[in-house]
């Protein structure tokens, strides 16, 4: 890798958000809208001949910054620059040089190839569209190279097919083929393999990787699955819910995480060896609602490192289960009819109880105190400070009696974490930038953005 | 005794005037408190065998041959010990063994409803999706075990259904809830404790997690662990995902082509695998913690099935083809006694078998394997 | 020398281009062949179409030729006036198989030269009801969500307002009886399900990978409507052509019941009108069924074309 390698791309303050046009009746009444921000705020460098990860699970914005990434969306906010121009601001010549630098791989090989078309159609389309190579035969000639090139050989086997002649594999060398028959710069591949069998998964990657070197090529290679990410990348970012939460060298980014949310990702990931230890991940709750994000570090609601304040005095762990008691009672997840003991004859019992279950969390066993048997766990057991114990003792009391309003005034104020309130921005977490209150180091201008080898 | 013993069950489709053999003489056994593992790409088979085992197939398909030997009978076959009467077994119409085993592939349409959810149950793939939306969670468990025990009372299904619940980390007032008021983690758990309802001696689990994000994925790997120690119940799983399977499973069975290639121990057939194909599997799977060698592809592409020709299924692909490979597909030879050099038929279907002629030349096709250009090389056919 | 070769592999690639288009055509065909009924559509309509394009040879006379008389002027006894409409006569004392009208046409006669009439009203309101319909439901779609084409969709709404059979009589009734006027009326109004179903597959065939592909190639809007949209929608609006030509039939012949029919020109429904309005409808069964069967042929076999032409854009196929 080129140390002093040029950045290509430049993604700044990048944010896309669906759904932002109201209608007619919502404006009358005037109705905020709460826009999908499905890429919030991201930045970050691709350097000439880098292979970039962007990984995540369903819902974390990767495909959309993919598609923002080759223009097929429109930002909302912020810039992406390539090889130094803006390109949301390009003039038409400029566009079409784009089009003919950048390309795209998609995930399903039998959707994105026109069934109408040949093969020979399907690759030859892009050289039509760019005015390349001259006339007929000499495009002919390089979609033959270029079929050759991604190991669909002999060629001319192959031109008078349709898509559905062939299997997965050779499909999506097809896309390949049509992706480098223009003579791209960058390539970005969503998924690229996804739909393949595993056993055909390998020669598709190994081809990608000879074609980079051959070519040239920079890559940004999106996917849900971590050991390709693993296997293919340089570098990789993780996303969540549309933020950009850490960025760095793979190897770094996979055995030492820094953002819990990286860590609880690696180590859910199941291993081929029969013996390994795993950790399960330590990860509370599931993905909320993209319209809906909670605030300041999103996520926030299921971290098991969540910080306490500076003036709390007991555990951790404790301090998360309070948390967690306090966001269920606001959310009012926690009512009286989670109880067994019924509301007013017995509001202490019930309020006991209300507490037991307010402060369990759905764990995987490993990660649960002994403490915590099944649904409820002993709040003596706990580390809270007396002080907290209380306010939460109040509060499950006033919930026992359906008083919600009163619970909330019981805990407004109590158990707040900068967590909540504070997103956080990217900084410096040793090799990686990361965007976790946990790490102490310079909030990271995006145009020093590290290079390859940092 | 086995819970369940396939024996050379083969299943067709049809399909205009050919058949495709989706699956061809396959023998395996699970047994009791067991988990086995079908593991495959698409169309080697593995699905189909599945779903043949209670009789799930798409309309055009059907069982060739072979048997399907469960530990268990008909209700209204049984006598009060739940084993089979007597004249049952000894009267040849009834397709009930000595050992008390019945022949699922015998039985009628009727019949083979009482097998189902009773005793074995199925969790098909997107389990989360198969809860109905328009009734309560609980209603749902009661359902089912009312329509396969109709003898119970609804206030026993009703208690039944609420400590299934709680057995499986739901809280039991929840089943008054709908689908929609529960995470996915639970509704995944619901659906296991409906499959669980009538007290299966066997699980289906049709491709768990596929299509899951990894951290549910994490939860339900979790929930089927759990499962396994809190219902002493067998399970099936079936699918693609080998580090799926390494987790869970006791014993796996690796599957191409409608053929079983090679079964055995988890450990013994991941760590000391004995059949090309499963080596060339295993080069292709990344993993996340270790370091990754160079992955390799099996180079050409899955056999059509479609009136398949004699020899073994892998051949076209596999480097290490002699002729003796294009005569017959390979009987499953005993693994243990090929480390030694000798090629015996496998008697012990739990132990460690493979088929493939050259399962005696199993250090040299280990090493080989293990080098890139033996697969790079090799010419399709 | 060279230019022999040349031109030789001129044609050659040429060969190659077109192949797989013939290639595309001929399973098609396999495909449509398959289901019986858009073979049944298929005879019935080259029936028709010879009909139409041969009256003389399909016919047994003109339209001039008149029962006793043939085609001289002349006067009709009380006996044989009293004797028409007369059933089917075979050479005595004239030749007629499915009989004659009340004034002594022949009916075979009549309906074999009506067929160019039913043919054309079928094609051309079809026709016409496609080039209105897809090309707004392609741009509808393709723009969807935009001005455009909430624009093109408030229009349809309003006209889906419009109640089909009135609103075509009123047409005839203040433009006139013509031929045309009935077609542009029947056009008017079936053009609104073409496009609405045209743009709705548009507007899913959009989110195509492949559209997107096109896109990242950089292709214009212009290139993937016409390249990659189009030819995928195109089956799909031959479906409806079919269907809008069997409704037009019908229009017409039920117009022509109704008493708006264009009276110069001999058309099946006329002939129901003129059977109805002369008070045989009980008593001369030759004259009555046979139109009324061929209305009914024609449309069915507008719809099982269509039908089987559904069978070759099958999804699970194509897309």
């Amino acid at each position: 890798m080129d140390r002093n390698a040029d950045p290509l791309i430049e993604v700044e303050n990048l944010s896309k958000w669906f759904g932002t046009s109201q209608g007619v009746m919502d404006r009358l009444m005037g109705n905020e809208s709460s826009p999908v921000k499905a890429v919030d705020d991201v930045s970050f460098t691709i350097n000439e001949g880098d292979i970039m990860g962007i990984a995540g699970e369903s819902g974390c914005g990767k495909t959309t910054l993919g598609k923002l990434l080759v223009q097929l969306y429109e930002p909302t906010k912020g810039s992406i620059h390539f090889d130094g121009n803006d390109i949301t601001e390009m003039s038409n010549a400029d566009e079409k040089e784009f089009r003919k630098r950048v390309q795209m791989i998609f995930q399903d090989p039998f959707e994105s190839l026109n069934p109408r078309m040949t093969v020979f159609q399907s690759v030859v389309e892009p050289l039509r569209i760019n005015d390349m190579y001259g006339g007929y035969d000499e495009r002919r000639e390089r979609v033959i190279e270029v079929l050759n090139e991604v190991g669909l050989s002999p060629a001319e086997a192959y031109l008078n097919e349709f898509p559905k002649e062939l299997s997965g594999g050779e499909l999506q060398r097809v896309a390949i083929a049509r992706a480098l028959v223009v003579n791209p710069d960058f390539v970005v591949c969503d998924e690229p393999v996804s739909m393949l069998d595993v056993s055909i998964r390998a020669g598709v990657l190994n081809l990608m990787k000879e074609l980079q070197d051959e070519y040239g090529l920079t890559y940004v290679f999106i996917s849900h699955d971590l050991s390709l990410i693993r296997y293919m990348c340089d570098r990789t970012v993780i996303m969540y819910l549309g933020d950009l939460i850490e960025q760095g060298p793979t190897d770094e980014v996979v055995m030492n995480p820094k953002h819990p949310y990286t860590e609880a990702l690696f180590d859910a990931v199941p291993e081929v060896a029969p013996d390994a230890e795993r950790k399960r991940a330590n990860v509370t709750g599931e993905v909320p609602n993209p319209r809906n994000p909670p605030s300041g570090c999103r996520f926030h609601p299921r971290c098991s490192k969540i910080i306490p304040p500076q003036d709390w005095t007991g555990g951790q762990p404790a301090f998360r289960r309070a948390f967690q008691f306090k966001r269920k009672v606001l959310t009012e997840q926690l009512g009286p009819e989670d109880v067994e003991t019924s509301g007013q004859t017995a509001t202490g019992r019930a309020a006991e109880e209300l507490l037991e279950h307010g402060l369990s969390l759905e764990l995987p066993e490993e990660h649960r105190p002994a403490s915590q048997t099944g649904t409820t766990i002993e709040p003596g057991q706990l580390e809270l400070p007396s002080n907290a114990e209380s306010t939460l003792r109040e509060a499950a009391e006033r919930v026992a009696q359906g008083d919600y309003d009163g619970a909330r005034d019981a805990l407004d104020g109590e158990f707040e974490t900068i967590c909540e309130q504070d997103h956080p921005d990217l900084r410096e977490a040793g090799p990686q930038i990361t965007a976790c209150h946990l790490y102490e180091g310079e909030s990271r201008k995006t145009r020093q953005a590290p290079s390859a080898d940092d | 005794m086995s819970l369940l013993e396939v024996n050379d069950l083969s299943v067709r489709y049809d399909a205009d005037e050919s058949q495709v053999h989706a699956v061809d003489e396959v023998n395996f056994s699970v047994e009791h408190g067991e988990t086995f593992g079908l593991v495959g790409e698409s169309g080697c088979g593995k699905t189909t065998l599945g779903k043949s085992l209670i009789q799930l197939l798409d309309a055009n398909g059907y069982v060739e041959s072979g048997e399907v030997w469960f530990d268990g009978t008909l209700p209204r076959w049984e006598d009060e010990n739940g084993n089979p009467r007597r004249e049952v077994i000894e009267d040849e119409q009834y397709p009930v063994r000595a050992d008390g085993k019945t022949d699922l592939t015998e039985l009628d349409d009727q019949d083979i409803r009482d097998v189902r959810w009773r005793n074995i149950a199925l969790i098909p793939q997107s389990a989360m999706n198969a809860l109905n939306p328009v009734y309560e969670v609980g209603d749902q468990i009661v359902e089912a075990i009312l329509r396969h025990e109709p003898n119970t009372t609804r206030e026993e299904a009703d208690a039944r259904a609420r400590d299934l619940l709680e057995r499986v980390g739901i809280e039991p007032e929840r089943a008054d809830d709908y689908a929609h008021e529960y995470s996915g983690g639970m509704k995944q758990r619901a659906v296991i404790a409906m499959a669980m309802a009538c007290n299966p001696d066997m699980l289906i689990a049709d491709e768990p997690t596929t299509a899951l994000d990894v951290i549910i994925q994490d939860r339900i790997l979790e929930e089927i662990e759990e499962l396994q120690d809190e219902f002493d119940v067998s399970i099936l799983v079936i699918s693609h995902d080998i580090s799926v399977m390494a987790e869970i499973c006791d014993k796996l069975g690796v599957m191409y082509g409608g053929k079983m290639m090679e079964s055995g121990p988890k450990h013994e057939v991941l760590e000391s695998a004995a059949n090309p194909y499963t080596l060339g599997l295993k080069n292709s799977f990344p993993t996340v913690k270790q370091e990754q060698t160079q992955l390799v592809s099996i180079p050409g592409s899955p056999p059509t099935l479609l009136d398949p020709g004699t020899g073994c299924r892998f051949a076209d692909r596999c480097p290490f083809v002699v002729d003796e490979c294009h005569t017959e597909h390979p009987p499953m030879y005993d693994v243990e006694a090929a480390e030694d050099g000798t090629r015996t038929e496998a008697t012990d279907r739990h132990a460690h078998r493979s088929a493939c002629y050259r399962v005696n030349e199993l250090e040299r096709m280990r090493e080989d394997a293990a080098q890139e250009e033996t697969w790079t090389e090799t010419q399709t056919h | 020398m060279s230019t022999e070769t040349e031109s030789s592999s001129q044609i050659d690639s040429l060969k190659e281009r077109w192949r797989p288009r013939i290639e595309r055509f001929r399973r098609g065909w396999d495909r449509f062949t398959a289901e019986k009924m858009g073979v049944l559509g298929i005879i019935i309509m080259v029936v028709f179409i010879l009909w139409a394009l041969f009256p003389d040879f399909f016919a047994p006379h003109s339209l001039e030729w008149r029962a006793y008389l043939g085609t001289e002027p002349g006067r009709l006894t009380a006996e044989q006036a009293e004797s028409l409409p007369h059933p089917p006569a075979f050479g005595d004392p004239f030749w007629a198989p499915l009989g004659t009208n009340y004034v002594g046409q022949g009916i075979l006669t009549l309906i074999v030269r009506a067929a160019d009439d039913a043919l054309y009203i079928g094609f051309a309101a079809g026709l016409l009801s496609s080039l209105v319909g897809v090309p707004l439901g392609l741009i509808s779609g393709f723009y969807g969500n935009t001005w455009i084409d909430e624009a093109i969709q408030r229009v349809v709404d309003v006209m889906y307002g419009l109640p089909f059979l009135p609103f075509l009589i009123v047409l005839v009734a203040i433009r006139g009886i013509t031929t045309t006027n009935i077609i542009l009326g029947i056009a008017v109004t079936s053009w609104l399900n073409n496009c609405i179903v045209i743009r709705g597959e548009t507007l899913s065939l959009k989110e195509r990978s492949y559209v997107e592909s096109a896109k990242v190639a950089g292709a214009s809007d212009t290139r993937i409507v016409f390249r990659h949209i189009m030819p995928n929608v195109l089956p799909l609006a031959f479906v409806f052509l079919a269907q809008d030509a069997a409704t037009a039939i019908i229009a017409q012949a039920s117009l022509a019941y109704l008493g708006l029919a264009d009276f110069t020109a001999n058309s099946w429904g006329l002939m129901l009108q003129n059977i109805k309005s002369n008070g045989y409808v009980f008593d001369a069964w030759w004259w009555l069924i046979p139109p009324g069967i061929c209305i009914m042929l024609i449309a069915a076999a507008f719809y099982f074309i269509g039908f089987s032409m559904e069978a070759v854009t099958n999804p699970q196929e194509d897309s």
